[in-house]
């Protein structure tokens, strides 16, 4: 069975403005201590996404699909049994939570606490068991004693993702967890997710606009653009071979350690206005492989090859015979 | 934020619907006074002296036979009138000194800072009653005594706010281009701790008019205008308080309460409104 | 070899640090040594990346360069002047030719103001003509098209990309000779970075200006840069033409950042992931800063502090460069 299968989610916010359709129609499934690569730029809906699956999401959503976690649907169950689940089987790094840190206690106790209120564990013993986490995620213990202004932020996103893990999830979603990191703390923040899915046995998502840094540690990568899953498929075989022109200007927009001032690629024009979304593939007015089709083009995936798929035309060509380079 | 923009989150504010509301019928009460007042508040009528509210006087008579609710609608005029010049007075000097404190920093901020935890400290009656044995007890210098009261706390809140906002960026840069301290302080400082300002101002007059009245109340300020506090300086100065008069004293005292009430709602509305808007963020978590 | 614009000569900052009252009776003083003796050249028309991670003190470098901060030692020349030692009247004067473009699109602009007039202020600072015509040319190089749109907007109506678009042309309507561009793009989407990088090149290549590039992201600095000086904790421990810098790095510390860059279809390649983090200014390793990270280290290297040499047409500071694989 799946850790988590999530069949066309879909979360439309009621705004004053009008409806934003953060998440429009999308599925997928993550195996056990499987890391999956969420991909996308700001607005494309992946934060959302990882809000949906924790049912964090404001007052104002409306959520339709199903999300099962191992066979349990979530979205039907009853308040009290998802605040069990969370924390507890799907735990959650915030975008920007090591900002969030409580700056009046010790770091420790901070990781000691949902010990203390989920388990009921006594003082001592949770403050045990939170160094020992910690330690696991490269916080040594006398920097363990300390209050969050006195950490950098490396070490601040390490006691984010140790609170996280405090009550050993299942499924651990990190939104964003490099962000306002130095090149080589992404690289330990990266390292270390890889570390804890073997250790723990523990799925992840990573949500990120960096497709170059997660691809370093996802085994499969899902990439979405307004709202909708643009390709998903192995690594390998979305980064190096990518059908979708998103994707495929995704990557070749990356600044890359070897341009040595070359030109770069980039993507013409800007995402769409969430309030007012094309109708049609909603790439095409960006894409310049746009043939007739695209505008009554609804996004259903095509498989490009056995686990590897696409939303675009381009892959269902592909299907018969036809190279599209 | 565009002002439509405050008005739509403002009127989503149950508090400042309320407050506001309050302050709408304060000015209506206040405005046409000539209009909704049955008596002439002056005229004397000793054959009415100090009877309980009636179908003919409302809230009753006082000491000499003069309407209490004719008395409490005009002296809305005088009560509010110096709530609003006080704060007048307090939001001018206490933004003046505020920005300058908080961008020119080092001895200038502790002098001004010092000078202002003086104001603070120094009990404010105290202070009113020994000015006003100095100078004459008019109606100038009671407004000029409670803004004197005030500026210090909105020099405060406008120094904390001037320091997060001299961090920023856009104040280097335009230093960086050249500006002088006087251009900054008018062109982005000053726009940038105004609303915070209209949150303070409002609190600001809720504690002047109560300050007012309790002022008039011990004497200092002119007792032949017609204010809330005066009514009840008198209403204990003839000792009606203690006869057991009720009618003497809960209205203009209620009215006080309900005028604080009003501004204190629509400050904290507005605190709210305003309150975290510097940075210019999403309004959810991003997606 | 071109003309020297900008050149920093045994440049030193030494931030005062109040300790403890037992100190001061003590009268013990102490530094953080923010900047530590760097000499650094910036030819007209050239743009040099300054690379480090946060602490290195590439960005106090980059304020000393254009005297938004006083040094405590050394010297700053600008076109051939002495300006480290300007009264404030001199510098009033240089201020229009040298500028800086800060990382926070969300903090670079005056939420009260308009775009135009955020644009336009350099110039009603520094009583020239200004007009919308002049605005509009630099919002349209900024890649602001069409920019009368723009003109009215407050930055509460722009993206982080438009914001950063908008600095970038206050920046640059005084047509500066020399800006200095700190970690430009590091809060912006890995999409977007690429052409907000392009907006300088142009800036660079059709006005001239001089850029000091500064980030802590190779693949950033490697996109946009001629010539690279690597920073570590107040000192330069490597630099060179870009290419030389970034395909033979002889630093063990560049070695190190150069391989955790994200390569997109290498994730399996070797990576060296330094451990821990960059120590604190306050207390700077003896001998060869790097001495306590470094793979490599030899007893000499916690004793001696290595010089800048020359070698293979770059400059290292490293006691066993060339010999490091």
């Amino acid at each position: 069975m799946r850790l988590l299968e999530v069949k066309s989610l879909k979360v439309y916010f009621k705004t004053q403005a009008g409806l934003v359709r953060a998440v429009d129609g999308v599925s997928l499934e993550i195996e056990k201590s499987e890391i999956l690569g969420l991909v996308g730029e700001s607005g494309s809906g992946k934060s959302t996404f990882g809000y949906a699956v924790m049912r964090l999401l404001p007052k104002n959503a409306v959520v339709t699909g199903e999300i099962f976690l191992e066979g349990e649907d979530l979205l039907k169950l009853p308040i009290e049994k998802m605040r069990k689940i969370r924390g507890e089987k799907i735990a959650m790094v915030f975008q920007g939570s090591m900002n969030s840190l409580n700056p009046i206690m010790r770091v420790e106790d901070q990781v000691a606490e949902p010990l203390i209120i989920h388990k009921g564990i006594d003082e001592e013993e949770a403050k045990r068991t939170a160094r020992e986490l910690l330690m696991q995620v490269g916080v040594n213990p006398e920097k363990a004693k300390s209050y969050p202004h006195e950490l950098s932020g490396g070490l601040k996103q390490r006691v984010a993702i140790a609170m996280a893990l405090a009550l050993h999830p299942a499924l651990l979603i990190a939104d964003e967890p490099t962000t306002a990191l130095d090149v080589m703390t992404q690289a330990q923040i990266m390292e270390l997710l890889k570390t804890l899915r073997v250790e723990y046995n523990m799925s992840i998502i990573i949500i990120s606009h960096d497709i170059s840094l997660v691809s370093e540690v996802a085994d499969r990568m899902a990439v979405m653009y307004a709202g909708k899953l643009a390709e998903l498929g192995p690594t390998n075989e979305v980064v190096l071979k990518p059908v979708h022109p998103y994707t495929q200007g995704l990557i070749a927009s990356v600044p890359k350690v070897d341009s040595f001032a070359l030109k770069p690629a980039s993507i013409p024009g800007d995402p769409p206005d969430p309030l007012n979304l094309p109708s049609g593939c909603r790439f095409m007015p960006r894409c310049s492989f746009a043939r007739s089709g695209c505008e009554s083009f609804d996004g259903t995936l095509f498989r490009v090859s056995r686990d590897h798929l696409a939303a675009c035309l381009l892959a269902g060509e592909r299907l018969h015979g036809r190279s599209v380079g | 934020m565009s002002a439509r923009a405050v008005w739509k989150t403002y009127t989503s504010n149950k508090k400042g619907v309320v407050g506001l509301a309050i302050l709408v019928f304060l000015a209506i009460i206040a405005i046409f006074a000539p209009y909704i007042a049955p008596y002439n508040p002056n005229a004397i009528d000793p054959n009415a002296i100090l009877q309980p509210p009636s179908p003919k006087h409302i809230f009753g008579t006082n000491e000499l036979g003069q309407d209490i609710f004719s008395l409490v609608i005009w002296g809305s005029r005088i009560s509010l009138l110096v709530g609003f010049l006080a704060t007048a007075v307090a939001m001018v000097v206490g933004t003046l000194v505020g920005i300058a404190a908080g961008y020119t920093g080092g001895l200038v901020d502790e002098a001004l800072m010092r000078v202002t935890d003086f104001f603070l400290v120094v009990p404010a009656v105290v202070l009113a009653i020994v000015v006003a044995a100095v100078l004459s007890s008019s109606l100038l210098n009671v407004i000029l005594i409670i803004g004197l009261l005030s500026w210090p706390s909105t020099a405060r809140v406008v120094r904390s706010q001037t320091l997060v906002i001299k961090q920023l960026p856009f104040v280097e840069a335009s230093k960086a281009a050249g500006a002088s301290s006087f251009y900054i302080m008018r062109r982005h400082i000053f726009p940038n701790v105004m609303p915070l300002v209209y949150a303070n101002t409002a609190l600001t007059i809720a504690n002047a008019i109560f300050t007012q009245a309790a002022l008039v109340f011990l004497g200092v300020g002119d007792v032949r205008d017609i204010s809330w506090g005066q009514i009840l300086h008198f209403a204990y100065s003839s000792g009606a308080i203690t006869a057991g008069y009720y009618w003497y004293a809960i209205p203009p005292g209620a009215m006080i309460v309900v005028a604080v009430l009003g501004f204190a709602l629509t400050g904290y509305a507005l605190d709210e409104v305003f309150n975290p808007k510097l940075k210019e963020g999403v309004v959810f978590a991003s997606t | 070899m071109g003309e020297v614009l900008v050149e920093a000569k045994d440049l030193k900052k030494h931030f005062e640090v109040r300790r403890s009252p037992l100190d001061v009776i003590l009268r013990r003083k102490s530094y953080i040594k923010a900047v530590d003796g760097i000499d650094l050249k910036i030819e007209k028309k050239q743009i040099v990346a300054l690379v480090g991670e946060s602490g290195s003190g590439k960005t106090t470098t980059g304020r000393l360069l254009i005297m938004l901060e006083k040094p405590t030692s050394g010297e700053i020349w600008f076109d051939g002047k002495r300006i480290d030692s300007a009264s404030p009247k001199e510098l009033r004067a240089l201020r229009p030719r040298m500028q800086m473009i800060y990382q926070d699109p969300y903090g670079s602009l005056n939420p009260k103001l308009t775009v135009y007039q955020s644009v336009c202020e350099p110039l009603i600072v520094n009583k020239r003509e200004h007009s919308k015509e002049l605005v509009m040319e630099m919002l349209a190089l900024a890649g602001l098209r069409p920019p009368e749109r723009f003109l009215e907007r407050y930055p509460y109506q722009l993206s982080g990309g438009q914001r950063q678009r908008v600095a970038i042309a206050r920046a640059m309507i005084l047509k500066p000779e020399f800006v200095v561009a700190d970690e430009p793009v590091s809060m912006l989407d890995v999409s977007l970075r690429a052409e907000i990088l392009g907006v300088l090149r142009q800036f660079n290549e059709r006005l001239g200006v001089s850029f000091l590039l500064i980030t802590h992201d190779l693949a950033v600095a490697s996109q946009l840069a001629e010539r690279i000086a690597v920073m570590y904790l107040g000192k330069i421990v490597e630099e060179g033409a870009t290419r030389d810098v970034l395909s033979s790095p002889l630093h063990p510390y560049t070695q190190a950042l150069v391989s955790v860059v994200p390569r997109i279809g290498e994730e399996k390649r070797k990576k060296l992931i330094l451990q821990g983090e960059i120590p604190s200014a306050r207390n700077i390793p003896s001998g060869c800063r790097f001495h306590p990270r470094c793979p490599y280290k030899k007893e000499v290297c916690a004793r001696v502090e290595p010089e800048l040499r020359r070698l293979n047409g770059v400059k290292v500071a490293c006691h066993f460069a060339g010999e490091l694989s």
